[in-house]
C-alpha cells in the first residue's frame, strides 16, 4: 500500500518536528543509577545530612527506611536520625514552609515523588545537582543560575556546592549527586524491585500460557476448512 | 466436562426454573459465527475482560481511596494521601492502582480498534445500525467514565483537566453557568466536585455493565458480520463453542502479556498513561505550562482546540459525534466491506490518519504550526462525513463473493 | 479414527494453568485487604518502665485497647503467691489467649510477665469488657468489703465485681470467667517492652 507509506511519511515527520522543538532546552546527564542498598545507604546520607535542611519525604517514614530491604537502616540508625520524632513519623524537614518561603522566595516542594513528577527523572534530579554555572548575562546570581532548571533561575541554592568547586572533587560531587537522585527515585516508588521481579513470573507464565491457547486452538479449529 | 456439567440433573433444575442454561447453550455455546473471523474480531472480548479487571481493581482501590479535598500539609490532601498509601502501605496496592491506570488506557486503544474494524467492514451498515450506536453510546460513556476518574488523585492535571473541561459548560447560552456551579457543587472544581465525582466514576461502570450487555444482545440478534460483508450461509458458520470461546481466550492472553508488560515494567505508559505533572498536588492557583488531556480523549480536544471560538469549538466537538452517530444513514453503498470497495477504504485510511493527527496534535502546545496542521486535520475528518453519501457513486466495487 | 487425546491433554493443560493463574492472582487482592503497613506499624507500642515508680500502675492503649503496665514492689510480688486456692486458672492453661510464648519457665506462668517486677497485662475484664480498678493493698482496710476479707491485692472490677490478683489471674466465685489476658511483648532494652 504505497499509501501507507505516504501517510506513515507525514507522521514520522510530525513527531521529528516536536522532538526538535522539545530540543530547545539542554538535553539531560545521564545519572546511571542502581538501586542496590550501597547506593541507597549512600543516597539517605546525603537526603538526610543536605536535602532535609530545606526538603521533606512526607510519604516516607523513619521505620520505612528500617522495613525497605532496599535501605534497611538499623534500629539504632532510625533512632539517631528521628530524634525526638516517632519511629512512625513521616521524614519532614526541621525548616518550617514559611521560613522557607522568607529565605528563598518559594517552599521546598516535597521530594518523595519528585523522581516520577520531572520529565527525565533522576537524570533530571542529577543534572540539576551538577548544572550550577555562572549565569553568562550576569543577571541571575550565582547559585541560582542552573542551565538543566527551565528558565534557568532556580530558588534552589546549589545544596551540594557544585559552583566553582575544586576539580578533584568532582567525582565525588557528582557521586553523592548520582546516590541521592537513585535514593529518591526508589522513593518515588518503593515496590518497583519487586514490581520487577514479580513480572518475570507473570509475563514468563502468560507466554506459556499463550502458546498452549494457541496449540489448542489451532486443534480445535482443525474440524473447520478456514 | 462442560457438556456433563449442562447436561447435569442439577443444571436440568436451575433451566427448568430460570431457562438459564438453555441461555447460555443458545448464546455461548450452539450461537452460530461466521467461521471466516480474523485477529479484528477479537478486541470485543478483549474489551470485555478489561472492563472485569477495571471493576474488580476500581472496587479494591475504592476500599482505601478517601475522595476528600481536606489539606494535610504544603498543598497535599486527604485524597492524594490516601492514593500513596495504597501505593506504598496497602499489600500489593501499587499493584492494583498501577493495572487500573494502565488498563483504563488499553480500554480506549482496544475500542479504538474495535471501532475500526466496524468500520472497515461495514459492520454499522443495515441492520446492524443499532449495534452501531449502542456502541458510539457505550464511547461516550466510557469518556465520562475516565473524566470522572482522572480528578480522583487530586493531582495537578486532575484538577486543571477538570477545571478546563467542565468550563466547556459554562459556554452554553443561557443556562451554562448555572449548569456549570451545579455540576461542580461549587464556583470552582473543589471538594464538592470530587466527592461526587468519585460516586459518578463508581456507579457508571456498573449502568455501563448494562448497556454492553444490550449491546451484546442487539449483536445476537443480528449476527456478527465478518470480513466478505456477505452474510454467511449456515454451512459456513460455526457454533461459538468451542471455536471462539477457544481463540478468543487466546486473544485475550496475548492482550495479557502486552498489558502486563506495561503494568509490570512502564506502567506510567512513558509519560502517556499516568501524566507526569499529575505527580504534583493539585494547584488551584498555578495552571501547569501545557495542559492537555490524556491521549485517548485527545483527538476530540484538538477538535475543540481548533476552532478558534469559544462555542463553535463545543459545537464541534459535539457534531464529531454526532457525525459518528450518523455513519448508518451517511455511507448509501450497498456493499458492506471496504475489501470490495477501493474508493471507500482509501478515503477511510485518511479519515484515520487524520484522527491519529487530531490526537497527535491535540497532545502538543498551541503554536501557530500546531494549529494549522491541527485545522487541516480536523477539516479533513470532517470532509470525511461530508463526502462519504457520494463515495458508492464513485466507486467500482470488486466483485463480492458468492459466500463467506 | 478421530485422535481426541492431543485435544483433551491440551484442554486439560490449558484448563490446569488458567486455574493456577487464577488462584495466584487472587493473592494480592487478598492481601490489599488485610491491614496495610502503616496499620501494622500501630500495631505495636513501645513502653519504657523506667518511667514508672516503684508500685505505680498506668494503663496504655494498644491496637487501640487498654493495657496494664505495673512497676510491681518486691512486697507485691510476693503477694501474687499463696492464694492459688482462691484462683480459678492458677497457672493460666484455661484458654490460649490467657497464655504467651514468652511463658518459659513456671514462675513466669504465676507472675505472668517475663520480669517480674514488670507486669504488662490486658485491662480488659474478661467479663464484659470494662477496666478493672487498681487496689494493691492486702486486706478490707482500704478497700470496704468490695474485697474478700483475705484479699491478697490486685484488681477489682467495678462494673459486676470481678477480682483479679496482681497478676491479674481471676478469683473463683466471680462473674469474670478468665484471667486477664496476656498479650505478646519483649524486651528492646533493659527496661523497656514493645507491645505486640
Amino acid at each position: 500500500m504505497k499509501h501507507a507509506m505516504i501517510y506513515m511519511t507525514l507522521l514520522c515527520a510530525l513527531a521529528g518536528i516536536s522532538a526538535a522543538q522539545a530540543a530547545e532546552t539542554l538535553p539531560l546527564k545521564h545519572a546511571n543509577i542502581r538501586l542496590d542498598q550501597t547506593t541507597l545507604r549512600k543516597g539517605l546520607q546525603v537526603f538526610a545530612g543536605v536535602c532535609m535542611g530545606c526538603h521533606s519525604a512526607r510519604y516516607v517514614t523513619y521505620k520505612d527506611l528500617m522495613d525497605y530491604p532496599e535501605i534497611g537502616i538499623t534500629r539504632k540508625q532510625a533512632d539517631d536520625l528521628r530524634g525526638e520524632h516517632p519511629l512512625t513519623a513521616a521524614l519532614i524537614s526541621g525548616m518550617s514552609p514559611a521560613d522557607a518561603k522568607v529565605s528563598f522566595g518559594k517552599v521546598p516542594p516535597d521530594l518523595s515523588l519528585m523522581a516520577l513528577a520531572r520529565r527525565g527523572g533522576a537524570n533530571y534530579i542529577y543534572s540539576i545537582l551538577t548544572g550550577f554555572k555562572h549565569d553568562p548575562t550576569g543577571r541571575i546570581p550565582d547559585g541560582n543560575y542552573n542551565v538543566y532548571f527551565p528558565g534557568h533561575r532556580i530558588a534552589m541554592p546549589d545544596p551540594l556546592s557544585w559552583l566553582d568547586h575544586d576539580p578533584a572533587e568532582t567525582k565525588g560531587l557528582e557521586q553523592q549527586a548520582r546516590d541521592v537522585a537513585a535514593f529518591l527515585t526508589f522513593i518515588a516508588d518503593p515496590h518497583q524491585n519487586k514490581r520487577h521481579e514479580i513480572g518475570f513470573w507473570v509475563i514468563g507464565f502468560l507466554i506459556l500460557m499463550t502458546l498452549v491457547l494457541w496449540l489448542l486452538k489451532v486443534e480445535v479449529w482443525r474440524d473447520v476448512k478456514h | 466436562m462442560l457438556k456433563k456439567i449442562l447436561d447435569s440433573r442439577a443444571s436440568e433444575w436451575v433451566d427448568e426454573r430460570t431457562h438459564l442454561v438453555r441461555y447460555i447453550r443458545f448464546h455461548l455455546i450452539d450461537y452460530p459465527t461466521p467461521k471466516n473471523l480474523n485477529f479484528w474480531y477479537a478486541f470485543g472480548s478483549i474489551a470485555l475482560a478489561i472492563l472485569a479487571i477495571q471493576i474488580v481493581t476500581g472496587v479494591f482501590l475504592a476500599m482505601d481511596y478517601k475522595p476528600s479535598t481536606m489539606p494535610t500539609g504544603n498543598g497535599y490532601s486527604e485524597a492524594f494521601d490516601s492514593v500513596q498509601r495504597i501505593m506504598r502501605d496497602v499489600g500489593y496496592g501499587w499493584l492494583i492502582r498501577y493495572a487500573h491506570a494502565v488498563a483504563a488506557s488499553f480500554f480506549f486503544f482496544v475500542i479504538y480498534l474495535h471501532m475500526v474494524r466496524s468500520m472497515y467492514y461495514g459492520s454499522y451498515k443495515k441492520p446492524r445500525e443499532f449495534l452501531w450506536l449502542m456502541g458510539i453510546f457505550i464511547l461516550i460513556f466510557m469518556q465520562a467514565i475516565v473524566f470522572f476518574g482522572y480528578l480522583l488523585p487530586w493531582g495537578q492535571t486532575s484538577f486543571w483537566g477538570a477545571t478546563v473541561i467542565t468550563n466547556i459548560i459554562g459556554a452554553i447560552p443561557v443556562v451554562g453557568n448555572w449548569l456549570l456551579h451545579l455540576v461542580r457543587g461549587g464556583f470552582s472544581v473543589g471538594g464538592p466536585t470530587l466527592n461526587r465525582f468519585f460516586v459518578f466514576h463508581f456507579l457508571f461502570p456498573v449502568l455501563l455493565c448494562v448497556v454492553v450487555l444490550w449491546h451484546v444482545m442487539a449483536l445476537h440478534v443480528v449476527h456478527s458480520n465478518n470480513p466478505t460483508g456477505v452474510e454467511p450461509s449456515k454451512k459456513n458458520t460455526i457454533p461459538f463453542h468451542p471455536y471462539y470461546t477457544v481463540k478468543d481466550l487466546f486473544g485475550v492472553s496475548v492482550f495479557l502479556i502486552i498489558f502486563c508488560w506495561f503494568v509490570f515494567y512502564h506502567p506510567t505508559g512513558f509519560g502517556l498513561m499516568m501524566e507526569t505533572d499529575n505527580f504534583n498536588p493539585a494547584n488551584p492557583m498555578r495552571t501547569p505550562s501545557d495542559i492537555t488531556p490524556v491521549w485517548y480523549l485527545t483527538p476530540w480536544y484538538e477538535i475543540l482546540r481548533t476552532v478558534p471560538n469559544k462555542l463553535l469549538g463545543i459545537v464541534g466537538m459535539v457534531f464529531a459525534y454526532v457525525c459518528l452517530f450518523l455513519m448508518p444513514w451517511l455511507d448509501r453503498s450497498p456493499v458492506r466491506s471496504a475489501r470490495y470497495r477501493p474508493v471507500y477504504r482509501q478515503v477511510l485510511f485518511i479519515f484515520f490518519v487524520a484522527v491519529l493527527v487530531l490526537g497527535y496534535c491535540g497532545h502538543q502546545p498551541v503554536t501557530p504550526m500546531y494549529t494549522w496542521i491541527g485545522r487541516s486535520a480536523a477539516i479533513v475528518y470532517f470532509s470525511f462525513f461530508v463526502i462519504l453519501p457520494f463515495v458508492h457513486k464513485f466507486e467500482r466495487t470488486k466483485p463480492l463473493p458468492e459466500d463467506v | 479414527m478421530e485422535d481426541k487425546t492431543r485435544r483433551k491433554f491440551l484442554y486439560t493443560v490449558a484448563s490446569g494453568m488458567g486455574a493456577a493463574g487464577a488462584a495466584v492472582t487472587v493473592v494480592p487482592f487478598v492481601r490489599a485487604m488485610q491491614p496495610a503497613a502503616d496499620t501494622l506499624a500501630a500495631s505495636t507500642t513501645e513502653f519504657d518502665f523506667s518511667t514508672l515508680t516503684p508500685g505505680e500502675l498506668k494503663v496504655i492503649p494498644w491496637r487501640g485497647q487498654p493495657v496494664f503496665v505495673l512497676y510491681r514492689t518486691p512486697e507485691m510480688v510476693k503477694d501474687i503467691y499463696g492464694h492459688n486456692d482462691l484462683l480459678l486458672d492458677p497457672m493460666s492453661r484455661a484458654i490460649p489467649e490467657v497464655q504467651a510464648g514468652w511463658m518459659k519457665t513456671d514462675e513466669q506462668r504465676i507472675t505472668r510477665s517475663i520480669k517480674p517486677e514488670y507486669l504488662v497485662i490486658s485491662a480488659v475484664c474478661t467479663h464484659l469488657g470494662c477496666v478493672p480498678g487498681f487496689e494493691p493493698t492486702p486486706g478490707q482496710k482500704a478497700w470496704g468489703d468490695i474485697v474478700p476479707k483475705d484479699w491478697p491485692g490486685g484488681f477489682h472490677c467495678p462494673c459486676h465485681g470481678s477480682n483479679y490478683d496482681l497478676a491479674g489471674r481471676v478469683f473463683k466465685d466471680v462473674p469474670a470467667p478468665y484471667n486477664l489476658h496476656a498479650l505478646p511483648y519483649k524486651y528492646i532494652k533493659e527496661t523497656t517492652v514493645l507491645i505486640g
